[in-house]
């Protein structure tokens, strides 16, 4: 199959852009070939050819959202979506963008900013992931407390389906309620239901100001506690990041830290600093101001990408119950080396590594951490970990109730499961 | 229906709500006939049916798919697109008995209520607590929650908060089979498809909703409300452009056309000058500080466009006096013309002038009234189709006009709703937008989720649409 | 000062006349369907249901219009479970006189639909009971002593009117008759305290004279501490609110010829009213005559001069000569004040002027109580639900009073604040002037 299939693929979007799966492995594996179309014509040939087949198909983009879900069961063609990375459609004074997917997100900030504008969604690694990546995957950074998610985000989207055919879904306004709202599924569904060709974004201005600020000097459930009374109060922090001690370590100062940050016009983020600072004083913790240029980088890509010994993990509970769940976490994870874990507060959204000696002690701090979040309603996901151990924790603990429906959904649209195999949700 | 078929019913009915939760003779059933939309849409039910609970509206739709008969939900009936409308009959569900509500968590910042409970009513219950409910539908006082997800409601609010679908976090739904599930989550991110997100502005077509769990903002330090009459409208859309451009992002930027101007202050005397083409309702709202530095911005933006009149609120009533002439608009319409349709369609922001002037165009050369009003910070427009429904040709000429406009708002790159939902009223129109191909991709979500088409059925989609 | 008049009244076609020719219902296309009243109806607060509302009594309404649906017993029973608040008209954004309609087909129903024999009976005994003083201080006086002697106790305790339900709920919704002696009559003539500034009449109201006599006395004090002689003619008839509202529109222009002729013998400059409901219905009284040539004047001429008492009070400065009262207060804005009449600041005026007075505004205080005139007795399934909300939003409150200028309203909250047990106290806002201008004292709680 391999030499017709390359053959093909190589009539569709030329030989020059045709070659073998190496660079692009997944777990353990790599695909039989992979190819990077021009167009979206070519990407919808590509994929009517790997329906016809039943060739698997993985959608590419800087590859930094991979380990987000878990390796495909079956990988014969990595469809790399670089090509298309055009600014299709921009007006400034509508305050909305039309991207190709396989345009970079730091390539379409630096387009924005000329125009006092940007696109402010900020996932680990944001300067090299492509715009397709982060809205498939629904990645969100510290800059969801004030901005929302991708869902929040995205207007309308242009779309091929595992059999070639493309539409168009939403709009490019910022105001629709027309019909069904079919970006919302295909924003974080990880293509398994569909692929991105192009995406038209809500974009925000850019702030005049942005100043951040690190507030320590108390335990974990203090430090949230007063997290939780800033986001209940006037104030409108853009960011609210609070890190464990083993998060932390990069930062000065020792203990747990919170990561705060204003932006918007300049009397606006001195007031919210005056009053930052009046209240830390009221319950006995200090403030500094970041200096540190990279700090928030930093926070953002916090934990990195797992490696031999560490896994990375994810997960979610209650906003009120984040710090509750980073210490059960730590507690949990008993038969681990050491645990670093932080928390969006806004938004309850967990994430850390774990390390341990071996791979039994491992799996069963990460079967321990998800017991604990389950146990607060919550989930975890062990998508991240490293190759000893794969196959040997569940990724994505209880299916949802609502599990039959997202496998009709999938049946629906990818009747023959060549999208994104068995990467999400077992789907 | 078959009298068999309806006498069962009706005893099952009886049984599962109380034969006090059940309408069932003609002449109540005739008044649930239509919802706010007047035009000649209008289609009995053959019963309607009150329930109190999740359980109960479960057991009424299991019942109906038992019986192959269709299930439409209805909130206060105050939707503009006819989507409550029971076309083809059957079981009409209203959920203006589920008004509680069942849980205010500061903490969190969540309220959860049952689908029949009041927008505004959300609002009411955390306002002691400093918290408010941002989507404001100017039917907020009479229109459900649920409505609002059904149409993914929007209102004057949603150029600086968005819409429904921002803030509502999750769902109990029942789905057309009758199994009650749960879509979307208090915590976020969850792994899996956003069932929320396609359930909210899908009009009742997959399934009922019955609670709903919103989110809740802490209400805002200051605002700041200024009105502003222009010379032209051109100036008005020019000065708007000129504030976004500054990155200021009002909380409401309302446009009110001189026809309308001058309706209004013969019903209302709200102090809008009736000489400016355009009038122009700014309200700022944020920290103090951030208030206070971009009012004076919009101001000296506002002086640099040729406008005729430029008031400040400078406390809470004189805030209600401005906005006193922009909220009678309803009623001066009425006042104005013997019928209208009441349009909604979207544009860029940056087309609005020129889309202004060619709805203008239309209304002359169609021999029709089209006085509007507008949500000027979005690009949603509310053309106002005046005729007089007795006089023979005016209906026809209003509606040939309304279609020349939806055209138009295609053609400028808009959409053919903004927040009034497709309903009956619009199916057409969704071609003008979508392809074949995208309409089946919408169909196949309803097909997994309404395999037997008997919720809410004949709406949305234009009537050949089959994928 | 200008009479704010009925709301809506500039738009009131012509009255269709008793005879009934036609009901001239194509105001009501004025109706799109909005849903707006929605929001402000008592009723459909309560149910739920469509029929309740404005919106969906309009349509049956409309129905018939058309020949589409029946004037049956459906249509009827709707209509009678309207309260005739006018929240509604005040609400809706097309200006749709829904109070007119209301009217209409109440005197449609009055004359030709066929009501079950109880139903008709239990009406004409109220209509023809309490409008008529002669009549009610007959009955009261019996009504007295079944209260006094313990007889009303024993008849509850034993549940003897379970058999007749409607009875029953009459009989509990029945307020305390105060002692006859307190029903003593008011000078004709009580002269301003100081400069005069003008002659006012006072109706005394049917109902009011008997079950709350120190509130017309209050009123004249008031009044006159006010600069106002007070013209209170002894004879003067009921102002014709119930038989209005139930229909009966030929005896309702008897009464009210009767009350006009009482109060122009006095030379008044203002007729002023305490009650919400008589206010309202004596505003009314120039669309009660507009198609009577001889009356049609002197009606007009009349309702330019009626006031309700804070439309009066709230433009005195009293300079000093109130006394402090340091209570907290709930204002209620009765239906026929804040609805009908449109008035809402006055009465919040008057309260705000007395020093020390803590005014509360409570919520839904402008959804009606459930009083709505003898609705209390004709239709306790509704109105039950509606003193509960009432009342609860009272407990919120939290307040030492409530006061409310409207007799109906004070009955019905005080009745409801006694069986929860609420520590509140109903009162009307003139009362509280009173007690500030140094007047009675405080009367004991009923």
């Amino acid at each position: 199959m391999s030499g017709a299939l390359t053959q093909d693929l190589a009539r569709i979007c030329g030989a020059e852009h045709v070659r073998d799966g190496e660079t692009y492995r997944i777990g353990g594996r790599i695909p039989e070939t992979a190819v990077r179309p021009g167009s979206e014509e070519e990407v919808s040939r590509v994929l009517a050819l790997a329906c016809a087949s039943g060739a698997a198909v993985v959608p590419w983009g800087s590859g930094v959202q991979q380990t987000l879900v878990a390796p495909p069961i079956r990988y014969d063609i990595a469809l790399d979506l670089r090509r298309l990375d055009r600014l299709i459609a921009y007006e400034p004074g509508d305050m909305t963008a039309t991207v190709q997917a396989g345009m970079r997100l730091d390539v379409l900030q630096h387009r924005l900013a000329v125009q006092g504008q940007f696109f402010p969604l900020d996932p680990p690694h944001a300067e090299r992931a492509t715009v397709g990546g982060v809205v498939a995957s629904q990645q969100s950074g510290p800059l969801r407390c004030q901005y929302g998610s991708a869902r929040d985000l995205v207007l309308g989207v242009r779309v091929a389906h595992a059999d070639g055919t493309i539409t168009n879904a939403g709009s490019r306004v910022v105001k629709n309620a027309t019909a069904y709202d079919l970006t919302k599924l295909y924003v974080g569904s990880f293509g398994t239901l569909s692929v991105f060709l192009a995406v038209t974004l809500r974009l925000h201005p850019r702030p005049a100001a942005e100043r951040g600020f690190l507030v320590s000097g108390g335990r974990l459930d203090a430090l949230h506690g007063f997290a939780l009374q800033l986001l209940g109060s006037h104030l409108a922090p853009s960011r609210m990041e609070l890190l464990d001690v083993g998060a932390a370590r990069g930062f000065p100062g020792d203990g747990p830290q919170l990561v705060v940050s204003f932006a918007g016009v300049a009397e606006a983020v001195t007031d919210q600093e005056g009053t930052l600072r009046r209240l830390a004083r009221e319950s006995g913790v200090t403030v500094a101001e970041i200096e540190d240029a990279d700090a928030f980088a930093r926070v953002r890509d916090f934990p990195g990408l797992s490696n031999g010994r560490a896994a990375c993990w994810r997960g979610g509970v209650l906003p009120s119950d984040g710090a509750k769940a980073l210490e059960a976490i730590r507690a949990a994870m008993a038969t681990a080396v050491s645990v670093e874990g932080a928390a969006t507060v806004s938004h309850g959204t967990l994430r850390g590594t774990c390390r341990a000696e071996n791979p039994e002690a491992l799996v069963q701090a990460l079967v321990e951490a998800r017991r604990v979040l389950e146990g607060l309603g919550g989930y975890l996901i062990a998508s991240d970990v490293p190759a000893v151990t794969q196959g040997r924790v569940n990724v994505w603990g209880t299916p949802p109730t609502e599990y039959e429906l997202l496998r009709n959904l999938k049946q629906a649209f990818d009747p023959k499961g060549i999208l994104n195999p068995g990467r999400l949700l077992n789907l | 229906m078959r009298p068999e078929t309806r006498s069962r019913l009706l005893t099952a009915c009886q049984e599962i709500v109380g034969a006090d939760a059940v309408i069932s003779s003609p002449d109540e059933l005739r008044v649930y006939e239509c919802d706010a939309l007047t035009t000649e849409h209008r289609a009995m039910p053959d019963l309607v049916v009150l329930p109190t609970s999740t359980a109960q509206v479960a057991a009424l739709v299991r019942l109906s798919a038992a019986e192959g008969v269709p299930i439409v939900p209805r909130g206060a009936g105050t939707g503009l697109s006819g989507g409550a409308i029971p076309v083809d009959g059957g079981v009409l569900i209203v959920l203006t008995r589920m008004t509680r509500v069942l849980d205010v968590d500061l903490a969190n910042r969540t309220a959860t209520v049952e689908a029949g409970c009041i927008n505004l009513a959300i609002t009411r219950a955390a306002a002691r607590r400093g918290f408010f409910y941002a989507p404001d539908p100017a039917s907020q006082q009479a229109s459900t929650i649920g409505g609002n997800v059904a149409e993914n409601a929007g209102g004057p609010h949603c150029l600086k908060y968005g819409a429904t679908t921002n803030h509502v976090l999750a769902l109990t739904v029942v789905l057309p089979d009758g199994t009650v599930t749960r879509f979307g989550d208090r915590i976020a991110d969850r792994p899996g498809y956003d069932l929320r997100g396609v359930f909210i502005g899908s009009e009742g077509t997959l399934g009922i909703c019955t609670e709903v769990t919103v989110r809740l903002l802490p209400e805002p330090e200051a605002v700041r409300t200024l009105l502003v009459a222009f010379r032209s409208m051109e100036a008005a859309s020019r000065a708007v452009s000129a504030i976004i451009a500054k990155g200021i992002v009002p909380v409401a930027l309302e446009m009110i056309d001189q026809e309308t101007t001058r309706a209004l202050e013969a019903y209302a005397n709200a102090g809008y000058p009736t000489d400016a083409e355009a009038v122009l309702l700014v309200e700022l709202t944020g920290l103090r500080a951030e208030v206070a530095a971009e009012g004076p911005i919009v101001e000296a933006i506002c002086r640099e466009h040729d406008c005729l009149l430029l008031k400040a609120a400078e406390d809470e009533a004189e805030r209600m006096l401005l906005w006193k002439g922009r909220k009678s608009a309803a009623g001066a319409f009425g006042r104005m013309t013997r019928n209208y349709y009441h349009q909604d369609a979207v544009v860029p922001r940056t087309k609005l002038a020129a889309v202004l002037t060619e709805i203008a165009e239309i209304g002359r050369q169609f021999g029709v009234r089209v006085p509007n009003v507008f949500h000027a910070g979005d690009g949603n427009i509310h053309p106002l189709l005046c005729f007089d429904a007795r006089l023979p040709g005016e209906y026809e000429r209003a509606m040939a006009a309304g279609d020349e406009i939806m055209r138009c708002c295609i053609r400028a790159g808009g959409t053919v709703s903004g927040e009034h939902g497709i309903g009956i009223e619009k199916r057409e129109y969704l071609r003008l937008m979508y392809s074949e191909q995208d309409l089946a991709a919408m169909r196949r979500v309803q097909r997994v989720l309404d395999p037997a088409g008997l919720c809410n059925p004949r709406k949305i989609f234009p009537e050949e649409a089959v994928a | 000062m200008a009479n704010a008049g009925i709301a809506g009244a500039d738009k009131l076609p012509a009255q269709a006349s008793s005879n009934g020719h036609g009901l001239g219902l194509n105001y009501l296309e004025d109706c799109v369907h909005c849903g707006l009243c929605l929001a402000s109806c008592p009723t459909y607060l309560t149910t739920g249901v469509e029929m309740s509302s404005p919106r969906g009594r309009i349509a049956m309404v409309r129905a018939f219009g058309d020949g589409r649906g029946a004037f049956g017993s459906e249509l009827v029973r709707h209509l009678d479970q309207c309260l005739g608040c006018l929240a509604c008209q005040a609400a809706c954004p097309s200006g749709v006189v829904y109070g007119r309609m209301l009217e209409t087909a109440r005197e449609t129903i009055e004359q030709r639909y066929p009501r079950p024999a109880m139903d008709r009976w239990t009406r004409r005994l109220l209509v023809n009971l309490f409008p008529y003083p002669g009549r009610l201080r007959w009955l009261l006086h019996g009504l007295y002593w079944y209260q006094r002697l313990g007889i009303a106790q024993v008849v509850r305790a034993a549940k003897l009117l379970a058999i007749v339900p409607r009875l029953a709920r009459m009989e509990a919704a029945l307020p305390p008759v105060p002692a006859p002696s307190s029903w003593n009559g008011l000078p004709e003539r009580t002269p301003a305290v100081g400069v005069r500034r003008g002659t006012v009449g006072l109706l005394v109201g049917c109902a009011q004279r008997f079950f709350l006599p120190d509130l017309n006395r209050a009123t004249v004090s008031v009044l006159a501490a006010a600069g106002y002689e007070v013209f209170v003619p002894a004879e003067q008839p009921c102002c014709g609110a119930l038989h209005l509202h139930s229909g009966d529109l030929n005896e309702a222009r008897r009464l009210a010829r009767g009350v006009m002729a009482a109060f122009e013998r006095g030379n008044v400059d203002l007729v002023v009213a305490n009650a919400a409901g008589c206010g309202a219905a004596m505003k009314e009284y120039r669309d009660l005559f507009h198609d009577t040539p001889e009356w049609e004047g002197r009606a007009e001429a009349f309702s330019a001069r009626v006031r309700d008492v804070s439309e009066v009070l709230a433009h005195v400065s009293w300079k000093g000569t109130l006394k402090p009262v340091p209570v907290s207060v709930a204002y209620h804005d009765a239906c026929h004040l804040a609805h009908a009449q449109r008035i809402r600041v006055e009465p919040r005026t008057v309260l705000r002027q007395i020093p020390g007075l803590r005014l509360i505004e409570m919520e839904e205080s402008d959804v009606c109580c459930g009083s709505a005139g003898i609705y209390n007795l004709l239709q306790p399934g509704m109105a039950e639900p509606l003193l509960e909300r009432k009342i609860a939003r009272i407990r919120e409150a939290d307040a030492d009073f409530v006061a409310a200028g409207n007799i109906g309203c004070l009955l019905q909250i005080r009745k409801g604040l006694k069986d929860a047990g609420c520590r509140t106290q109903a009162i009307h806002p003139v009362e509280l002037l009173d007690w500030s201008l140094g007047g009675n004292a405080r009367r004991q709680p009923r």
